[in-house]
């Protein structure tokens, strides 16, 4: 039995220090919200699939991750693999990664604290039933009752079945009833459920995009397109880094930048930590952003030319320890060795697609014919990411000019006039009336060497 | 950068060709590799002076050139005036070529602005910091002109807060930028995010004999023309090749400050008279 008591009450020269169950509960779950506590939930899921299908371009197809919520209660279910009867009863509802923990290869779950704090996070009640290839066992946990007691840290295990089961039966069945009253409140709200649908969709793009399917309250999250335009001499970086930080794998990076649909809400860089998104559209500090200037002008972040900078960094590792996110995995830790390097080549891959950007705007007051940038913009289509072949740095080569550049003339003159040079010129309309007086006064006026 | 050519005569420029002497000197204390097998990465311009020294004083033949031009007439000018087989003249801004250029070979690289200190500047120096071998020498040369008059000091303090956040507080005075303020300014600050770049890109790594850092090896200020120019020279090294900078003996040379105790954070003013201009002129 796992205990934490003050080791010898008798004992003058100790101190206790042991913590109170009360005091841990309130503690790990102080600083979550709520949608980032179903995204761990989650997030175990995806480990599921990841020791089911190894790799990180595994097929996920025929993995499901459901969730249900409403005011009564709470339910997330998968078919990935099931938690091992090992794992749960010497890790999995550890509070922190114990020693002699095998992690999963290229995992998203880091910190060994996400599905507890989760769990108390919700409601008083919860169960957590496993179906493993060897074995199927239920954890039933009453939290009061479980917290009023200081010193048996222990679940119990309950329904435990010991015999074989096909893959296509393994999964795991988590269900949290008599939710806190705020929980219950904010589960009811359609706006909630709305930012969940959301906030699931980008974070967990990489996964799904591997056929991983996501429902929530019976609506399938469909994944969203990782895009940039290429084409008409636009063509977006891509560059890839391999990095020893001393762990046991090293850091893979991917970067790419460059340009997609105007959108304020989703330009910026997306970071992805194990295919884990970790920033969305970020415009800030962390990616560099206060750092970039063009020809003495900054770029605040609401500047609507940058409205079109996609970037996407995808850092990869077997060891997920050396990645750097923080434990909610809302965020980077800025003092990571991972996050040093990534942000000067953020900063380095993304100068040249501001520079575009910049003169991109800087042709709005232009005549039309002389849109460059505008009308390559509108020729570029759209491209998977994966179809994109690397390149250090985004490039824009202008066009070749098909014949000499030319000029616009317009001018107003009065309407009598103009009809009667109009029958003189035999021109068809106003415009073609200017052309051709163009070209009757240079064919009088102009000699060719 | 892109125009220059079109601003100063170069036939009239002492100051810089004194500078260019003494860069050259700084070079052939390197002791790091043969200088010959360095490349050297400039903003050539029309006329390729310092690639011509470069090659001629060193031997070095792998010369690459930045130009900030698309005008094709410009393009073919520039390759016209191209002096060497061995220079390479790429075309676009320097925050677009430097990531594409192969620094895993030692270089000497010579960031010759005609502007003022900007976070493009300081971005260009980062990106060779983050990306340069050991024993290769990067500098950066501006104009250090703070605006005289009340409606520019304002602006130009504004720019200067909105670029380098970082480095100037909010309650920062027009005055901190006043005659040899604005140099020192851009010397530290540039030297700041130097460090940075270089200590970030190479977090992490396990072999500590591989981590590099930097060591300011010059700072000169003069005049080009009218204008306040400022150059500040570093070399980045690692720890495996800190005998080899010793052995280079930097402070040995005229403009390098040797009384310091921490060399590295000295610098030297240099301010030539007419005659120093003259004499080292003559030099070659």
């Amino acid at each position: 039995m796992a205990q934490l008591v003050p080791t010898d009450e008798g004992d003058l020269t100790k101190v206790d220090a042991s913590p109170t169950k009360a005091f841990f509960v309130e503690i790990i779950t102080k600083d979550i919200q709520l949608d980032e506590a179903i995204q761990d939930l989650v997030d175990n899921c995806i480990d599921g699939a990841k020791r089911l299908r190894p790799g990180s371009d595994a097929n996920y197809n025929g993995l499901r991750v459901s969730i249900e919520l409403n005011a009564q209660g709470f339910v997330i279910e998968d078919n990935c693999g099931g938690i091992p009867l090992d794992i749960a009863r010497k890790y999995a509802f550890k509070f922190g990664r114990a020693k002699g923990f095998k992690r999963t290869s290229h995992s998203v779950g880091q910190f060994g604290v996400g599905m507890k704090r989760a769990l108390f996070k919700m409601g008083d009640l919860f169960s957590v039933s496993s179906t493993e290839p060897e074995h199927s066992f239920r954890i039933e946990v009453d939290v009061p009752t479980w917290a009023n007691d200081d010193t048996n840290w222990d679940f119990d295990i309950t329904e435990l079945v010991d015999r074989p089961y096909a893959v296509e039966q393994t999964g795991t069945r988590i269900q949290v009833s008599n939710l806190d009253p705020a929980v219950a409140t904010t589960f009811s709200q359609a706006g909630f459920v709305t930012k969940l649908r959301h906030d699931i969709r980008v974070v967990q793009q990489h996964p799904m995009r591997l056929g991983l399917q996501i429902s929530l309250n019976g609506q399938a999250i469909i994944p969203t397109e990782w895009q940039l335009k290429e084409g008409a001499g636009i063509a977006p970086a891509f560059r890839q880094f391999e990095d020893d930080l001393g762990g046991d794998s090293p850091l893979s990076t991917r970067l790419y930048a460059g340009v997609g649909e105007s959108s304020r809400a989703h330009a910026g860089w997306y970071v992805f930590c194990n295919g884990r998104c970790i920033l969305e559209a970020d415009q800030e500090a962390t990616t560099g952003w206060s750092e970039l200037s063009d020809d003495g002008v900054g770029v605040p972040k609401y500047h609507g030319q940058f409205a079109r900078f996609r970037g996407y960094a995808f850092l990869d590792s077997d060891d997920s320890r050396i990645l750097p996110w923080n434990t909610t995995k809302t965020g980077l830790d800025l003092e990571s060795d991972a996050y040093r390097r990534l942000r000067g080549r953020l900063i380095e891959i993304t100068r040249p697609v501001i520079d575009f950007l910049n003169n991109l705007d800087a042709e709005k007051d232009l005549e039309e014919t002389d849109k460059i940038l505008t009308h390559a913009l509108a020729k570029a289509a759209p491209v998977a990411l994966e179809r994109l072949v690397a390149r250090p740095v985004f490039v824009y080569t202008p066009q070749p000019r098909r014949g000499p550049p030319l000029a616009r003339i317009s001018f107003q003159k009065p309407k009598a006039e103009a009809d009667r040079l109009k029958e003189a010129l035999s021109a068809q309309s106003n415009p073609d009336l200017g052309a051709k007086a163009f070209e009757y006064a240079y064919a009088n006026l102009i000699e060719e060497d | 950068m892109a125009g220059t050519f079109k601003k100063i005569d170069y036939r009239l420029r002492p100051a810089k060709h004194a500078e260019r002497i003494m860069l050259i000197d700084l070079f052939k204390r390197m002791r790091f590799a043969p200088i010959e097998t360095y490349q050297y990465v400039g903003f050539g311009s029309v006329a390729f002076i310092d690639f011509r020294m470069v090659h001629k004083s060193l031997g070095i033949k792998d010369l690459i050139s930045i130009e900030a031009t698309d005008d094709p007439e410009e393009r073919t000018r520039f390759e016209r005036n191209n002096p060497y087989a061995g220079l390479t003249l790429h075309f676009g801004h320097s925050s677009a070529v430097l990531p594409t250029l192969n620094f895993r070979k030692r270089s000497l690289v010579w960031l010759d602005y005609d502007g003022t200190l900007s976070r493009s500047v300081a971005n260009d120096l980062a990106t060779v910091g983050r990306h340069a071998h050991s024993g290769s020498f990067v500098g950066v040369t501006f104009t250090a002109a703070f605006p005289t008059s009340a409606k520019e000091r304002d602006k130009e303090l504004g720019r200067l807060k909105d670029e380098f956040p970082d480095f100037l507080a909010e309650d920062t005075k027009a005055s901190s930028f006043d005659g040899p303020k604005c140099a020192e300014f851009g010397r530290s600050t540039l030297g700041a995010i130097l460090e940075k770049a270089v200590l970030d890109a190479d977090a992490g790594e396990p072999n500590l004999a591989l981590k590099r850092n930097v060591r300011q090896v010059c700072f000169f200020r003069y005049k080009d023309g009218t204008l306040p120019m400022v150059t500040v020279g570093w070399i980045i090294i690692n720890n495996a090749d800190m005998d080899a900078f010793e052995a280079s003996h930097f402070p040995a040379l005229p403009f390098f400050e040797t009384k310091a105790r921490h060399f590295v954070l000295q610098f030297h003013w240099l301010h030539l008279s007419r005659f120093e201009k003259w004499s080292l002129g003559s030099r070659i």
